[in-house]
């Protein structure tokens, strides 16, 4: 059965509803929880900055006006407020030295992938993207892993659709050079076994 | 071209595999604790006029019967007061001579004026300081 959606929460909980928040915190509270994660690489702060961003969504869902989608708008505010926090604690974001135009060999890797038991694969994957610099964990998410088009990941980090196709296309190399790193073993072993 | 599709269907596999990351088993409870406990907490902030619409309305009313009375009802001007003020006498008051003449050395000027040089510097380079530390990107 179809949950209604968004924006029936939002006018009940904009009538005085308080518990209908609770369905939207729990349908986006695993994404905005990554997203926080993918920029302060720490769990009790990606916990915390997750808590004052659905405390800050509830205060300020009267002035959301619909324009964009619920989703995106509470993205943009995850983002910002993990930003703010890693400004808190004077720390910066990072920016990767890897160069995206390393040979990564993708049918290498992908069969390397393939030959892992699967909590061994999820590991790899999850490592490899933990190395990728906050901006592109954040831009692979959003693209991959709610499907948002350049455009709403553009209004979400606000820069212009163009960057966030280069940020995109720079980013995926990047992953599979550190993919490639990760299974530097595998990969050899499947030559060393021709 | 090719290539790159193939990375991005690699990738999109990849990264549907892992799945998203979970925060606490009590992470909603928590937030709904929040809400439910702190009252100042509040979606629907519903607007309230300074005024209420019975005030204006009676401000109008005033207003009305003010200028009514003004343009209808022939009020008579009456200057009595107005003689009994001696407001001629504000023509002859020269307000520059009661001041008292200070007087003040060249030392106390410069002074005075490298004080305020010192503090538009400081507000510039605090002003500089401060859009560096609180600017994003």
């Amino acid at each position: 059965m179809n949950q209604p959606d968004d924006h029936y929460y939002i006018e009940a909980i904009c009538k005085g509803d308080a518990r209908a928040f609770v369905t939207l915190v729990d349908r986006y509270k695993h994404m905005v929880f990554t997203l926080a994660m993918k920029i302060l690489k720490n769990n009790e702060e990606a916990e915390e900055v997750s808590q004052d961003v659905f405390i800050k969504v509830y205060n300020a869902l009267h002035t959301f006006k619909g324009d964009s989608k619920f989703s995106t708008w509470l993205y943009k505010i995850a983002y910002y407020q993990s930003l703010d926090y890693l400004k808190r604690q004077k720390r910066n974001l990072h920016t990767s030295s890897i160069n995206s135009d390393i040979e990564y060999h993708l049918s290498s890797v992908e069969s390397a992938l393939n030959g892992l038991e699967e909590s061994e694969r999820k590991l790899a994957i999850k490592r490899a993207i933990d190395k990728l610099p906050e901006d592109d964990a954040v831009v692979i998410t959003l693209h991959y892993f709610e499907e948002l088009s350049l455009k709403e990941i553009a209004e979400i980090m606000d820069i212009e659709a163009n960057t966030v196709k280069v940020r995109l296309f720079r980013s995926r190399k990047r992953l599979a050079v550190f993919l490639k790193n990760e299974l530097e073993p595998e990969i050899l072993g499947t030559y060393g076994g021709r | 071209m090719e290539e790159d599709k193939k990375l991005d269907d690699f990738i999109r596999k990849s990264i549907k595999d892992i799945g998203l990351e979970s925060p606490s088993v009590d992470f909603s409870d928590l937030i709904q604790a929040k809400i439910l406990t702190n009252t100042n907490l509040s979606p629907h902030l519903t607007y309230k006029p300074l005024l209420p619409k019975t005030v204006w309305v009676f401000v109008v009313l005033f207003v009305a019967v003010i200028f009514a009375h003004a343009v209808f009802g022939q009020p008579e001007l009456q200057t009595t007061w107005f003689s009994m003020a001696q407001l001629n006498k504000l023509a002859s008051f020269n307000i520059l001579g009661k001041i008292p003449i200070i007087p003040i050395s060249s030392t106390l000027v410069y002074g005075i004026l490298t004080f305020t040089i010192f503090v538009w510097v400081q507000i510039l380079i605090i002003k500089k300081r401060v859009d560096k530390h609180y600017n994003f990107n």
